[in-house]
């Protein structure tokens, strides 16, 4: 890390300041799109970088309602994204776009805006000011139909069998595979007549990852989804999203435990205190600063 | 989607509904048995004073327990009432509210859906309430028929009219028809003042919405007993004001109902943020 041509000082990364000129790929705003480093989304990543896949040509976006003609816009794009709760600003002027294709970290301390920026993609939370899209819809109910969401607390209801969910994802949900979620529900060991109220905290939150990503959705929104579980339930959860990441789709996925993910990662979103500090791909990290992204992530905020 | 989250809805709420109908129903029969008994009883005290000694405290124990039952089975639409606010409550503003409102489907046929079913529910429960009532005080001789107790229960439903009025068919569907009013408008107006508990406050939404709910309410009883009086009073309290004032009051039932109803949509959409 130390012998990283990166030299931007830590101050540089905090916000309303102006990023040091060796920062590359700071702010996702358009004009940010000729640094050295292309923003990812904003541009294609360029061949060779390591981590990086190839953004899937044109195509029907995966999830889309029937008959719905969604245009092949940036899966998700957002402009001057901001947040507020009472006088605190939770998310400040964030701008982003991710394409198809790519897994993105959305890596920050606690508070940082994470979990505030996934619900307003998923449209549980209203932004104060901005925009924001979804394949180029604003946030509604065709909107949703594309997304993917697994917020970080369970919102099973507890009287409920894990069949009956399953069955309320099928109504609802025309991407859901319900074949595909017994047979995962099988692997894990749960039986689908188990009520909610009788599995442990890990096992639900492993059901409600089931139930997310057996959806073929265009964007996946995965909020803390190893946070709080058992190495071993890590394990099955990565394995789970490896598994079932199709490649013309997009998950973004908010952790601050960067180890245990930064092999499945894409590209990453630095976040601090609600803005967006970095957003490059992994390769940047690992190949251009020789570092590990774990490293680097808690070289940036070191308390 | 509407048919399938009203569909939905109704598997949902069919357990605790069927418990608190049945509760009701028991209640309701074992009523119509004490009652019976207490007047048989009272019958039978009336022609012998020897009998009289022996069923006073029978009879003071079947009063009581009559008493108990027939608050039992109007205590059981309150529960309904309260059972479908919280559930509302549950399912939109708390963690469940992370399933509900991804849902790809709009707001209004969200709210529209719960709203709907409450509102069935409310209305199967009020009827079966008022039958059993009716039939609990059959035995009164004074009240006269089965048939004539229940229409009146339903024909008080209307308000004014129809505490001035005999009981006939008209007064009969009216005072169901206010009956499916109010129950839209305490149910909307319960929904809204939820849904601007979630909105405006930081903690203890639940209470807001609570105090919301009663101070519109009874804002609104104010406001309605006022107009009440002063057409009353301008048409000396005839049958024809009596139904101008139940009228009006069914169409400020309607329009309170309509705009709670909208304004839940909007702050929904708009407003609301989950924790």
């Amino acid at each position: 890390m130390d012998s990283a041509p990166f030299e931007a000082p830590p101050s540089s990364l905090t916000p309303g300041t102006t990023p040091a000129p060796t920062m590359p790929a700071i702010a996702a705003t358009p004009e940010s799109a000729s640094a050295p480093i292309p923003m990812a989304g904003a541009t294609p990543i360029p061949s060779g970088v390591p981590g990086a896949t190839a953004i899937p040509a044109p195509g029907v976006i995966p999830g889309a309602m029937p008959g719905a003609s969604v245009p092949l816009a940036p899966l998700l794009s957002c402009q001057d994204l901001t947040k507020t709760y009472g006088s605190t600003r939770a998310l400040d002027r964030f701008t982003c776009t991710i394409p198809q294709g790519r897994i993105v970290g959305l890596l920050g301390p606690n508070g940082s805006g994470k979990t505030t920026l996934l619900k307003l993609i998923a449209g549980v939370a209203h932004p104060s000011s901005g925009t924001l899209r979804v394949a180029g819809l604003e946030v509604g109910a065709a909107s949703k139909s594309l997304v993917s969401y697994l917020p970080e607390r369970p919102y099973f209801p507890r009287s409920r069998r894990v069949s009956e969910m399953v069955s309320l994802f099928s109504d609802f949900y025309q991407d859901f595979d319900a074949p595909m979620a017994y047979e995962m529900l099988a692997h894990l060991g749960v039986s689908p007549q188990a009520f909610a109220s009788s599995l442990s905290k890990g096992t639900l939150e492993k059901v409600q990852l089931v139930l997310v990503m057996a959806r073929h959705a265009a964007l996946y929104l995965l909020d803390e989804p190893i946070g709080g579980v058992d190495p071993a339930a890590r394990d099955f959860i990565l394995q789970t999203i490896i598994k079932t990441y199709r490649p013309h789709s997009s998950i973004l996925l908010s952790t601050h435990l960067v180890q245990d993910i930064e092999s499945i990662l894409d590209d990453f979103i630095l976040l601090r205190y609600g803005s967006m500090t970095l957003h490059a791909p992994v390769g940047y990290v690992t190949e251009t600063l020789g570092t590990s992204l774990d490293s680097f992530f808690r070289k940036e905020f070191q308390c | 989607m509407l048919g399938k989250l009203i569909a939905h809805e109704f598997k949902t709420l069919a357990k605790p509904t069927l418990i608190i109908l049945g509760i009701m129903l028991i209640a309701g029969i074992a009523g119509i048995l004490s009652f019976s008994l207490l007047w048989g009883f009272m019958d039978m005290s009336a022609t012998s004073y020897r009998s009289s000694l022996v069923t006073s405290g029978t009879m003071t124990a079947l009063t009581l327990l009559s008493l108990f039952l027939g608050f039992l089975v109007w205590a059981s639409v309150v529960a309904l009432f309260i059972y479908l606010i919280v559930r509302f409550y549950r399912t939109m503003f708390t963690d469940e509210g992370y399933l509900t409102l991804t849902l790809p489907v709009s707001t209004a046929a969200l709210v529209g859906a719960k709203y709907l079913v409450a509102c069935i529910l409310m209305v199967a429960a009020v009827v079966i309430a008022t039958i059993l009532y009716g039939t609990m005080l059959l035995p009164i001789e004074d009240l006269g028929s089965w048939d004539y107790i229940v229409n009146s229960l339903f024909a008080l439903m209307g308000g004014t009219y129809g505490l001035m009025t005999s009981v006939h068919a008209g007064s009969i569907f009216f005072g169901m028809l206010s009956m499916v009013f109010t129950i839209a408008y305490q149910l909307a107006l319960a929904f809204f003042t939820l849904a601007l508990g979630a909105w405006w406050a930081r903690r203890h939404k639940l209470a807001v919405a609570v105090a919301l709910f009663l101070g519109i309410t009874w804002a609104l009883s104010l406001v309605f007993s006022v107009i009440s009086v002063l057409i009353l009073s301008a048409a000396s309290a005839g049958t024809t004001a009596a139904l101008v004032s139940s009228v009006i009051q069914l169409l400020v039932n309607g329009a309170v109902a309509a705009g709670a109803f909208l304004g839940t949509v909007f702050v929904i959409k708009h407003k609301v943020d989950l924790n």
